[in-house]
């Protein structure tokens, strides 16, 4: 009996006999029993397309299953969906928006503050308690300030540039721009007294305290001839 | 069978991608035995299904198909060292016999509900009597002395391989053989009367 190998393909040959000792033992009659059941005993002839059918299925099966490939990828993360979730409800419910800028929509939807409630009820302006240090201070600016020769011209052209300006249109105001002409007493006073131009301190003509007794003779001088100036 | 092969450039060619492989050029000769394994094993994991299955041909060819099919997801499982065949035919020997379960399952309920079962459909050529006789008689065998005889005496594998197949001992696929070839004789003995046998050798 010829005993054939199977060197690559297992069991790839037709009218294979085993070559085991024990499956040699078969007798004639077995063997030709054996050998018609090879022979006739298997499908009808196939088809060479079949497998050539099947890879190209394969390939169309794998073409089709891409995106589903890609699909399960992205649900094996599915689940980092819950967590997140969690943490942004956890966020919210600290408080995260208000840490944040308004937004415009809702600063729009607030109604603007009504011009009445924000002026004062009436025209009279309580300004508070003197400042105890301001004299001391201005006393102190004055005696530092360097000495000014003022004239009686100065003052008018002064007056004159001050007119409209410092006063106040008060009826009681004996001393008003409306009533003589002339701006206040003690507003263009301090006017003078705090310019710049007289209370230089480097300046080569500080005051001295003469000068302030000069310039309160000539101030009813001063006011008198701008009352007969306005007057003419 | 050799024009089946598809194209190297084919998509099917990049195949799945393997991790456990070194190289790419590794897997892509993977994919390579495995199309010449579709290709040249084809007829051979058809006949065998059919032939385990008793000559059920759809239930052959459904069976082929998802053998080969399992192959193809499990490829990068396969330890390139190893011979591919016989891998390949353990994985239809397992589904074959998941389908012959899953066909007891259906057998219970068919009777159950006094339905006929599927016939087996023989071969539309040659000789119609012998055929069916032949067929009669390999039903007559039981599932593991069918599986035994079909491995060894009709497709060719030795005891060892075919034990391997089976997941079974050597001894006990001996003992399977031994019975067919009994009652093999017993069904068929009217043909050796006849001089049958002797005539086609």
């Amino acid at each position: 009996m010829t005993t054939l190998k199977t060197d690559h393909i297992p069991g790839s040959q037709q009218g294979f006999m085993p070559e085991d000792p024990e499956l040699e033992s078969l007798s004639v009659a077995d063997r030709r029993m054996v050998e018609t059941l090879q022979s006739h005993y298997q499908p009808a002839q196939m088809e060479s397309w079949e497998a050539r059918r099947f890879l190209e299925g394969l390939e169309a099966r794998r073409q089709a299953h891409a995106p589903a490939a890609a699909w399960r990828a992205w649900n094996r993360f599915g689940w980092l969906s819950v967590p997140l979730a969690c943490a942004a409800l956890l966020v919210l419910a600290l408080g995260w928006p208000s840490a944040q800028p308004q937004p415009a929509s809702v600063a729009s939807s607030v109604s603007p503050i009504p011009k009445s409630a924000v002026e004062p009820a009436s025209d009279v302006i309580t300004l508070g308690e003197p400042d105890p240090n301001f004299n001391a201070a201005a006393s102190q600016a004055i005696a530092d300030a360097a000495p000014v020769t003022v004239d009686a011209e100065m003052i008018l052209a002064m007056s004159s540039d001050l007119d409209g300006v410092v006063g106040s249109d008060d009826d009681d105001d004996e001393l008003s721009t409306s009533e003589t002409g002339s701006p206040g007493l003690e507003d263009s006073t301090l006017a003078l007294v705090f310019s710049e131009e007289l209370v230089a301190p480097d300046s080569d003509n500080a005051w001295l305290p003469d000068d302030y007794q000069a310039l309160d003779a000539l101030l009813p001088e001063a006011l008198n001839g701008t009352s007969e100036q306005r007057s003419l | 069978m050799t024009s089946t092969a598809p194209k190297p450039d084919s998509p099917l060619m990049k195949g799945p991608v393997n991790a456990a492989h070194a190289s790419q050029d590794e897997a892509r000769a993977l994919e390579l035995r495995y199309q010449a394994l579709v290709s040249s094993q084809w007829e051979k994991a058809v006949r065998m299904a059919w032939r385990l299955l008793e000559g059920d041909r759809a239930a052959a060819e459904d069976v082929v198909q998802e053998s080969f099919l399992r192959a193809w997801k499990a490829l990068p499982t396969f330890r390139s060292d190893a011979e591919i065949s016989t891998w390949f035919f353990r994985i239809l020997v397992r589904q074959v016999g998941n389908h012959q379960r899953w066909k007891g399952v259906r057998k219970f309920w068919h009777g159950l509900l006094k339905e006929q079962t599927p016939t087996a459909s023989l071969p539309q050529t040659g000789d119609q009597g012998l055929q069916r006789r032949l067929t009669e008689a390999m039903q007559k065998l039981s599932p593991g002395q069918r599986e035994a005889f079909v491995l060894v005496h009709l497709e060719g594998f030795s005891l060892q391989e075919a034990a391997e197949l089976l997941d079974r001992s050597p001894g006990t696929l001996k003992s399977h053989l031994h019975r067919a070839l009994t009652t093999l004789r017993a069904e068929l003995n009217e043909l050796v009367e006849e001089g049958t046998f002797h005539d086609n050798p």
